[in-house]
């Protein structure tokens, strides 16, 4: 049994407070834990166009450590 | 996150599975269970998603969440004990995505993937890809008033000037949440 409440309040609506482009929290990660949760995720990051879409938010010749992952 | 559609009950927004315990459920049995038909599914890449979820899993106000807040961390999951515990939750939920993730894709309904980026930038041909897979043709609105909706929502009002017809109403009404009905009330006493 579900059961589920709408929030009815504007101001605490999600997903909607802030607009920051893809991968904003990018840098605000420790380098290695970042690697080893992209390694995790590793199946859904690369079938999802994560590995692109990262190149293309930080530029091709930014060293990200993830690289390869997709390889 | 997903939203399922049934013949017996509209759309049910979910974040189903979010925790290891949503395990015991198979995507068959859930999508079942609730004589779910067709789901689109809107994800976003874990290392924007993961830091949010760390963020308002400890942004408690008042015993809620609060999804605008964000705490000065520093580099999450750096050096030292907090760090750690960081760390630590930080790979539990990589675990979670990449659980969900796996969980729709073996969805035994039809699944309309959306990645959250393409979304919040294209957000025309984005929605317009939903609408089309939700929706049979004669059923959608037009492209102009989609757009007018789009823009309109950019500029932050709900798009009730845009709806010019019958089909259109039926839209709006269909996929407009409890909340957005709220949003366009504000906004309209706002203005």
């Amino acid at each position: 049994m579900y059961s589920w409440q709408t929030e009815q309040d504007a101001a605490r609506e999600a997903y909607k407070s802030r607009k920051s482009p893809a991968f904003a929290a990018w840098d605000k990660w420790d380098p290695s834990l970042r690697v080893e949760v992209v390694r995790i995720v590793k199946a859904g990051w690369c079938r999802n166009g994560y590995d692109k879409l990262l190149e293309a938010s930080l530029g091709r010749a930014r060293a990200t450590g993830v690289e390869d992952v997709c390889d | 996150m997903s939203l399922l559609l049934s013949l017996s009950l509209a759309s049910v927004k979910t974040h189903f599975p979010r925790v290891p315990a949503d395990d015991a459920t198979s995507p068959s049995t859930y999508t079942k269970a609730h004589s779910f038909d067709q789901a689109v599914h809107l994800l976003r890449n874990p290392i924007d998603s993961i830091y949010s979820e760390w963020q308002l899993a400890h942004s408690l106000q008042n015993g809620q969440l609060d999804h605008a807040a964000r705490l000065e961390i520093g580099l999450l999951g750096a050096a030292g004990p907090q760090g750690v515990r960081q760390k630590l939750e930080a790979l539990r939920y990589a675990r979670n995505w990449a659980r969900h993730e796996a969980f729709w894709r073996a969805a035994p309904v039809p699944v309309h993937r959306v990645r959250y980026e393409d979304l919040m930038q294209y957000k025309l041909p984005t929605l317009m890809g939903v609408l089309a897979f939700l929706l049979p043709p004669e059923q959608l609105p037009s492209l102009s008033n989609v757009a007018c909706i789009v823009s309109s929502r950019e500029m932050g009002r709900f798009g009730r000037a845009c709806v010019r017809g019958p089909r259109d109403q039926e839209t709006l009404t269909g996929f407009r949440s409890p909340r957005c009905v709220f949003m366009a009330d504000g906004a309209r006493r706002r203005a």
